[in-house]
């Protein structure tokens, strides 16, 4: 059997190394074609081959391993070191590029190279390894990541933007700002148009357009797009023909083939008029994308769930074990900070078919518990109480799904922080780890990570690092020159501006790079504007933005009011007696740690320092609109969102709130593990205060089980209801015991079904690096 | 005016209806064996000592001027404590803790406006609790008082032992009594609680007379109150003024209160090792509801 798998990888791993030749060598033919032309070539040699068999338990077709190639074009690739199950590199290889400007490289857009797969392939099969040698040199110099690298200016690279791998740099030392991926992720086409339209009626959309194209250069993008589509019906067929292969077995699985390859033969000719064929078109479409996150499903997949239900042509069960074989699908290929399905909300234009398919999403994600695809509700006045009700059940099992956004704030929010008219702020949709972006008709990666904290101490050591010396940010002047508060935190504004202007300087550039090398074929047919402007994505779609990711905005907000408390107001102690302890990290100054310990912490409904971190994040999501306004993107906005503070807290030294140094952030809008200790009311009241103009702020806590228990429902539904009605914007529930946690610690066998919500994404908990195991058992249980 | 306050509780989910803020005061003139709150029965601060947390780094004792922590053996002395807190503030571990605060009527209501939203939705209030909050008379009037002003709903938690023109006053300041009954026998009563049961219950029938709103609650111990004889009883007089109660409930004894025992430097109670079962819960209720009692939580009347 053995023998047989690896017969099986060798002949995968051929037709991987045959299929990047073909890739470069279409490549290098089509040099001096238009871009779009170009790519659209390429996307026909690289699929189907990179797509993956069919799998034993599958309903449907279309697997994609996220680092099982060697070149391809995309809006992102991955370098990894383990390749379809096996270890490519031994040991601490660094990844990627080590002369490019940013150092690692984790993900990248446009034409991805894999160089780490590329040398392992050339020793595992060595009579490819010349020609694998050839294609590495090529590609290292052609590859769009390092055409970005290349672009960037030397005054933009003053400061550290070097990625590193995580927790290798000494404890507390670390950037300002990484810039960690060149991607366009975080991607929300249109699959509704896709599934009412069919792959023909796309192309009869284009062909129409293409009558009306004026220029060489339109004709070129529609020509690519309508070869883009075609490659899709290619991959039907494939599946199609895969799977009658498979045929002759024993039933179920006999007729299950039989399904999957008829409705792959239907998809190429007209569109889809079943919930099983609405579901395989999305999820092969989705795949070849490469979009992660799943979109307003309920939205596209609605009318078909309805009408097959209500035809009699499936039972509510059969739809559920569609939806589960999705849901594993989605779980078993995405990565964790991705795959999140959105129900609910303003703007849909089928809201009754939508809230029937949501109840039956929740009812799967009830079943089957798997970390993917996580779930957003958005919930509007006047939506279905059963769809409410069901999401407290759900949640209230500890499914952590779905997650809970107050629409009419967050539409007020994504206007105001995106500049947008609130009928388009209508299309936002939080990615898989939670930041603001716009389904269809708006782009926005968020590729680097901002550590506020980190500018704190920059303002206090004149722009360096505190625990290296090195220069981090800009000098914003020695300690004495900070006569009032208001100046200190001037200094603190201007860390945070400067790198602000550079990141979002960086992320034009990346796209100026991306746009000249692609057109993204299939994210733009299904973004709006880009057929009717015959364009590629990033100069088609409506709204180009940016995003970056915040972290320790609390602990920053923390440190800022006692240093304006003990220094500034009761003068208790100098600026440079509070830099002295901080940089000893409290050695010596236990006492003075436990005074800074003691002072109003957010999170306990305490008006002045909840209103200093609140001034802290309205100032950075200011900063990071400003910043927008220099450069040619239309928005960019910070959130605040994924496990990041774990790492980017290790990234900093000790901090004037009291913290150690290295010592974790908390996560979005969250108090400090374990600081809020005035009940969850006083919680709340501390973070509806937060600005709605932010760029997707994540609100995690902990209930015990028995806040859902029958006695207390209806008063933890009130407590909920009372949140969003006075300003709360979102809540990720983990509703666990306590006892539970500290139990899976030490018979983790016991709980792979435990899952908790750990910033922006999902986890079963045993599976977490003990740091942010740690992190998760000591933030408050209510 | 002034109170000890020991704990305010936001977001209470167990003291009346709805969410509600809980203020407890300190002090209580009952000694029942199974208190649950031993750190709420005297009237004065107290020194509680997490023994758990001490790393014996003797930072208590070096800033203590009264000599009240003695380092090896590990030794507190509360007789010489004044509260002065130096101790708290030193200690790097956080062991030491001192129970009972004085606040105002007017910082004990801060905490219970902010979270007027929450009682709003879930029909919630401000609940006064204890120790005995009608121990704290005029305080607990005054705190009543200014929540009504305010139109905030108002509980009191009692144990009923208080003169009869005390809860004449209260009367129109709480919207809902949860009176504690802890047993019918008087001689038992006695035993157990350190006071007779006839004020208890003449009270409860003035309130009831006087339209109170009142929700019953029966702390059970196993093998000191819940006898047949017990319930029946109990159940006698839930059903005699069945028509007048908000609710009644059980509440079951569960020895929590021994670690707080053991902090604030009290030997452990005869009950340490008692626990009550699910079952055995389930059998209470059943048996009461054979009598005629009917339980269920209370609800905005």
């Amino acid at each position: 059997m053995k023998e047989k798998n690896e017969t099986n990888l060798r002949e995968h791993e051929e037709r991987i190394i045959r299929s990047a030749l073909a890739f470069t060598q279409t490549y290098r033919e089509c040099e001096g074609e238009h871009k779009a032309l170009r790519e659209a070539k390429c996307l026909q040699r690289q699929f189907p081959s990179i797509l993956q068999p069919i799998r034993e338990q599958d309903l449907f077709a279309g697997i994609l391993e996220k680092s099982s190639y060697l070149v391809k074009v995309s809006i992102q690739g991955f370098d990894e070191k383990i390749v379809d199950g096996v270890s490519i590199v031994e040991g601490a290889v660094v990844n990627g590029d080590p002369e490019s400007t940013m150092g690692i490289r984790r993900q990248q857009a446009g034409y991805c190279v894999h160089t780490a797969y590329m040398d392992y392939l050339a020793k595992k099969h060595p009579q490819c390894a010349r020609e694998l040698e050839e294609l590495r040199a090529f590609w290292e110099k052609e590859n769009t990541w390092r055409k970005f690298n290349d672009a960037l200016p030397d005054r933009l690279l003053r400061y550290p933007l070097r990625n590193s791998p995580a927790y290798s740099m000494p404890r507390g030392e670390g950037p300002i700002l990484h810039i960690g991926s060149c991607r366009v992720a975080g991607m929300l086409p249109d699959y509704d148009k896709l599934l009412q339209l069919g792959l023909n009626g796309l192309m009869d959309e284009i062909l129409d357009r293409k009558n009306r194209a004026q220029s060489d250069d339109e004709h070129a993008v529609l020509d690519a797009m309508l070869i883009a589509l075609d490659t899709v019906k290619g991959a039907c067929r494939h599946y199609a023909a895969e799977a009658r292969a498979l045929m002759g077995g024993i039933e179920p699985r006999s007729g299950q083939l039989r399904r999957m390859a008829e409705a792959l033969d239907a998809l190429q000719e007209r569109k889809p008029e079943s919930l099983y064929e609405a579901i395989q078109l999305y999820r092969l479409y989705a795949v070849m994308a490469e979009t992660f996150d799943c979109g307003r499903m309920d939205v596209y997949l609605g009318d078909f769930y309805v009408n097959d239900i209500d035809s009699g042509k499936i039972t509510e069960e059969e739809a559920i074990e569609m939806l589960t074989s999705l849901w594993t699908m989605i779980d078993d290929y995405t990565v964790n900070s991705g795959g999140r399905l959105a129900l609910g909300g303003k703007g849909r234009r089928n809201p009754e078919n939508a809230d029937r398919f949501a109840l039956a999403a929740m009812e799967t994600t009830r079943r089957k518990r798997t970390i993917l695809p996580t779930m957003t509700l958005r919930m509007t006045d006047g939506m279905d109480p059963d769809v409410m009700k069901k999401a407290y059940d759900v949640i209230g099992e500890g499914c952590l799904y779905p997650m809970l956004y107050n629409d009419e704030r967050c539409i007020e929010g994504v206007s105001r922080a995106m500049g947008i008219p609130m009928e388009d702020a209508e299309n936002y949709l939080p990615l898989g780890c939670g930041e603001y972006a716009l389904h269809k008709i708006g782009t926005g990666s968020p590729n680097s990570g901002f550590n506020i904290v980190k500018a704190v101490e920059a303002a206090l050591h004149n722009g360096r690092d505190a625990v290296s010396g090195r220069r981090v940010g800009p000098e914003t002047g020695p300690l004495s020159s900070f006569e009032t508060f208001d100046r200190f935190f001037d200094a603190f504004k201007a860390q945070i501006s400067c790198l602000m202007d550079v990141v979002a300087e960086c992320h034009d550039i990346e796209n100026r790079i991306e746009t000249e090398s692609c057109a993204f074929l299939f994210n733009a047919i299904l973004a709006d504007d880009c057929i009717e402007k015959a364009s590629g994505l990033l100069e088609g779609i409506r709204y180009r933005g940016g995003c970056t990711e915040g972290f320790g905005f609390t602990p920053a907000g923390e440190s800022l009011y006692n240093i304006k408390r003990l220094v500034f107001d009761e003068r208790k102690i100098t600026l440079a007696q509070m830099v002295k302890m901080l940089d000893a990290d409290f050695v010596g100054f236990e006492a003075e740690r436990r005074e800074l310990l003691a002072l109003p912490k957010f999170g306990n409904d305490e008006p002045d320092v909840d209103a200093m971190v609140h001034e802290v994040n309205r100032f950075c999501n200011r900063a990071a609109a400003s910043a927008a306004e220099k450069t040619g993107l239309h928005h960019f906005i910070i959130s605040s969102v994924n496990p990041g503070g774990v790492r980017l807290g290790f990234e900093a030294a000790a901090s004037a709130d009291g913290r150690k140094c290295g010592d974790a952030f908390s996560i979005g809008n969250c108090p400090m593990a374990g600081r809020d200790r005035n009940g969850i009311t006083a919680l709340f009241n501390s973070i509806r205060g937060t600005t709605t103009e932010n760029g997707g702020y994540i609100t995690n806590f902990k209930l015990s089980k028995t806040m859902f228990s029958r006695e207390n429902r209806a008063k933890t539904e009130a407590l909920l209801r009372a949140y969003f009605k006075n300003g709360g914007q979102q809540a990720n529930i983990t509703v666990v015991g306590k006892e539970e946690l500290e139990d899976a610690l030490e018979h983790p066998e016991n709980y792979s079904n435990l899952l908790v919500r750990i910033g922006g994404w999902s986890a079963r908990f045993i599976d977490l690096e003990s740091r942010i195991q740690q992190e998760v058992l000591h933030r408050t249980l209510y | 005016m002034s109170g000890l306050v020991l704990d305010i509780h936001r977001c209470s989910l167990h003291d009346g209806p709805g969410i509600r803020t809980a203020v407890f005061l300190k002090g209580c003139p009952l000694r029942c064996i199974w208190c649950h709150n031993p750190e709420s029965r005297s009237f004065k601060k107290e020194l509680s000592f997490f023994a758990e947390r001490c790393t014996g780094c003797g930072a208590c004792a070096a800033v203590c001027r009264t000599g009240v922590h003695q380092i090896e053996p590990r030794a507190i002395d509360r007789s010489r404590c004044t509260f002065c807190g130096a101790c708290v503030a030193a200690c790097p571990s956080e062991a030491l803790e001192i129970m009972g605060r004085e606040m105002t009527v007017e910082q004990a209501l801060e905490p219970v406006l902010k979270d007027r939203p929450y009682y709003e939705e879930s029909g919630g209030g401000l609940t006064v609790s204890g120790g005995e909050p009608m121990a704290q008379f005029e305080f607990t009037k005054s705190l009543l008082l200014a929540a009504k002003e305010q139109g905030i709903h108002t509980c009191i938690e009692t144990c009923g032992y208080a003169a009869r023109d005390r809860f004449d006053e209260i009367l129109p300041l709480a919207d809902l009594f949860l009176f504690d009954i802890k047993g019918l026998d008087d001689a038992k009563h006695t035993k157990h609680t350190g006071v007779s049961n006839r004020l208890i219950l003449e009270n409860l029938d003035f309130l009831i007379e006087r339209g109170a709103g009142i929700h019953l609650r029966f702390p059970l111990v196993p093998g000191l109150n819940d006898s047949d004889a017990d319930l029946r009883s109990l159940a006698e007089l839930c059903r005699r003024v069945e028509e007048r109660l908000v609710g009644a409930e059980i509440m079951p004894y569960h020895n929590l209160g021994e670690e707080k025992r053991r902090r604030i430097g009290l030997a452990a109670s005869p009950l340490a090792s008692v626990s009550v079962s699910e079952r055995r819960k389930g059998e209470w209720a059943r048996t009461l509801k054979r009598y005629g009692c009917g339980l269920h939580p209370p609800r905005i009347p």
